[in-house]
């Protein structure tokens, strides 16, 4: 089959791998009708995520068809059309349990070198460097789902791929960056960034309920589409500083709530960007938390900083005083996809959203290394990038 | 025979500056890991009663406390605790099936039944290796203790113990595991074949534990596809272990050879 793997930093590659193969009872092999980029991928594309491996699949946000089952897969068939989650899990364990799937105790192989860096592993996730799994991604032809049992959703015929696509990953990401605010009549959101996840988390904070949303960029087209959305804008390089900008909006009181759905990449700007820079030169830390501090800065007292931005090691001068001394209350961490999969799709049934809003490109899986070079640099518009693994093959 | 100690480990304690285990594996780095496979072994050929054989009075509780004693010559010493979303029960019927404990044991080959004691037999690219072992109490459901035969070229003690997780987590399960490495060219090959990283090798082993019994499978990534790895990708792809498959998925099938008794 054709795959887009991972060839170092910039460097990724549509080659020629073996088809998958079922290697568990509980698998699925899936043949893959739509793939997604996502700002994730993006950091192992920038060479941020430590133990990738040159020839590793990547992609997390995928959906298609079941063509194999293994012989623990009772509530799935052949020609089932499905959308899998990101985070694998195996849905017996206690995380499982409590429903935090993406601290599933048992889906990481690797679990060993997560330990060592976290002192616990979260759960295997697809395409997302061996700390993590080491699993084959789905931006590929096909894909095996491990623990497909309880994983992947099956999609009613009335939906179009495009419509449900995200539930993979970024629409419940933004979803639960939004619900970790716990949002109450009259609440002013912020949400820093507005890539797709960002995008997702302006449009969810409205449908739990927020007064008002404030997004911040710099990109005009990211920040139209968060206007789109019904969100106030700050185009951040159009304003000496944003948290003076977010208090007058606010009425003196700051945001109830801070989104940083920017993460460790964050465009540096203001007094420590400098700072940053020169400690990333000198590899003494990989995390720019640019967007993270604004957040920490700006939150009212007793505010949520819910945290969707991916973070991989340590930060640096980060304001933990105004956290302490505000009483901020602090959410993160991979989304707990499986949770939301069900009460989105049928958000999506009601029309309540059309989380196709986001797609700006559709290529096809030859396409996909100037897609993410394309996606990396913010060219033409581009925010979120579909791939279709079989455009060739169907044209052929 | 019974023991008055009801659970063993929840009298030990951690306050009372216990040496750290750890810290000085990592200098011992040349060593050897048969601890699950030696543990849990033990499980599975006990089907006729050791107790009667065993200083069944001293109880688990003494036992792991003796591990932990580095007298003896005993110096290399590891702990390892997971939390397994099952009952004891199920556990400790689940450890004495011997395709179970193939799946869970990396180079176990074969187990002699001898009388007195049990003759393991280690196995991997570099040669066999057998290792003569003895255990010395269990209780059901509770704990297993094993220590080597004074014969043995291998000096080690070892106990696996089954406690009641609080709020229905399930079972907390913790090896502990004191070894001496024979010196020469059997301390050598030890480490060829079980490798340098025993304490990892102990972590995988109870993490299969725990993954077979709340998932019914093991995870892996083994024989998936990958694109072109180059040199830099097949050297990380050692380092991450891709290459090895889930413990004896390829020998399930096969039982092992028990001889005597
Ligand atoms: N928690 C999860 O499970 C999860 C899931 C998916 C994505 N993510 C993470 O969410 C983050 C965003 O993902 P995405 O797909 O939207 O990526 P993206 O790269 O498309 O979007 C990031 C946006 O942040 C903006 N930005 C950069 N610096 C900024 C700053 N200082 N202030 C304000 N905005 C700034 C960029 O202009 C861009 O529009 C990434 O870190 C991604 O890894 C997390
Ligand atoms: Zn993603
Ligand atoms: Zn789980």
């Amino acid at each position: 089959m054709k795959a887009l793997c991972w060839q170092g930093k910039n460097n990724v590659q549509v080659e020629t791998v073996n088809d998958p193969g079922i290697l568990n009872p509980r698998d699925a092999i899936v043949r893959i009708t739509r793939s997604a980029i996502c700002g994730s991928d993006l950091h192992l594309y920038d060479g941020y995520i430590p133990t990738m491996e040159p020839g590793d699949i990547l992609g997390h946000e995928f959906m298609g068809e079941v063509v194999e089952i293994g012989s623990g897969v009772k509530n799935l068939k052949k020609g089932d059309r499905v959308v899998v989650p990101f985070t694998i899990a195996c849905g017996t364990c206690f995380f499982c349990q409590q429903q935090l799937w993406s601290s599933c105790d048992n889906s990481n192989p690797n679990a060993w070198i997560a330990e060592r860096m976290y002192g616990f592993s979260g759960s295997g996730l697809f395409g997302y460097s061996h700390m993590l799994g080491g699993y084959a991604g789905g931006q590929a032809q096909y894909a095996r789902v491990p623990f497909a049992d309880v994983g992947p959703i099956k999609i009613p015929e009335e939906l179009n791929d495009e419509q449900v696509l995200f539930l993979s990953d970024i629409f419940p990401t933004g979803y639960m960056a939004a619900e970790n605010c716990d949002i109450k009549p009259g609440d002013v959101i912020a949400v820093w960034g507005c890539g797709p996840v960002g995008q997702f988390a302006i449009r969810s904070a409205f449908l739990l309920g927020a007064e008002r949303v404030i997004a911040i960029d710099r990109f005009p087209e990211r920040l139209q589409m968060a206007g789109a959305g019904n969100a106030e804008m700050i185009n951040y390089e159009e304003v000496d500083d944003v948290i003076e900008v977010l208090k007058y909006l606010t009425g003196g009181r700051g945001p109830d709530a801070c989104i940083d759905a920017v993460g460790m990449e964050a465009h540096g700007h203001g007094m420590f960007s400098v700072y940053d820079s020169a400690k990333l030169a000198l590899r003494l830390s990989f995390d720019r938390p640019t967007a993270l501090r604004e957040a920490i800065q700006a939150c009212r007292k007793g505010g949520v900083l819910s945290i969707p931005g991916v973070y991989g090691g340590w930060l640096d001068k980060v304001p933990f005083g105004a956290i302490f001394g505000k009483g901020l209350m602090v959410r993160t961490g991979q989304t707990h996809v499986h949770k939301y999969l069900k009460p989105l799709l049928e958000r999506v049934q009601r029309r309540e959203i059309d989380p196709s809003f986001v797609i700006t490109h559709r290529v096809s899986l030859q396409d996909g290394p100037e897609a993410y070079d394309m996606f990396k640099k913010k060219q033409n518009q581009c925010v979120k990038v579909v791939l279709d693994p079989w455009k060739e093959a169907r044209a052929a | 025979m019974s023991s008055s100690i009801e659970k063993p480990v929840a009298q030990k304690n951690y306050a009372v500056g216990e040496p750290n285990g750890r810290c000085r594996m990592r200098r011992a780095r040349k060593a050897v890991s048969l601890i699950s496979g030696v543990g849990l072994a033990i499980f599975g050929i006990s089907r006729r009663s050791w107790t009667g054989a065993a200083l069944a009075s001293a109880g688990g509780y003494i036992v792991y406390r003796g591990i932990k004693d580095r007298t003896n010559g005993i110096t290399n010493i590891i702990e390892v605790s997971y939390t397994i979303n099952r009952s004891a029960e199920e556990i400790y019927r689940f450890l004495r099936h011997w395709e179970n404990i193939l799946r869970l044991v990396p180079n176990l080959v074969n187990v002699h039944d001898r009388g007195p004691g049990l003759a393991l037999i280690f196995g991997g690219r570099f040669g066999e290796f057998e290792i003569r072992t003895q255990p010395i109490d269990q209780r059901e459901n509770q704990f297993v203790a094993w220590e080597s035969m004074a014969d043995s070229a291998f000096q080690h003690r070892g106990s696996l113990e089954l406690r009641e997780a609080p709020g229905k987590r399930g079972t907390e399960v913790t090896l502990a595991f004191g070894y001496q490495l024979p010196g020469g060219g059997l301390g050598r090959g030890l480490t060829a074949v079980f490798g340098e990283h025993p304490e990892q090798q102990v972590r995988g082993g109870l993490r299969r534990l725990k993954q077979l019994m709340e998932t019914g499978e093991i995870a892996t990534t083994a024989g998936q596809p990958t694109g072109r790895r180059g040199i830099k990708g097949r050297i990380l792809e050692s380092l991450y272990r891709e290459k090895m498959p889930p413990q004896g998925v390829e020998r399930s099938a096969r039982q092992p050879m028990i001889v005597g008794d």
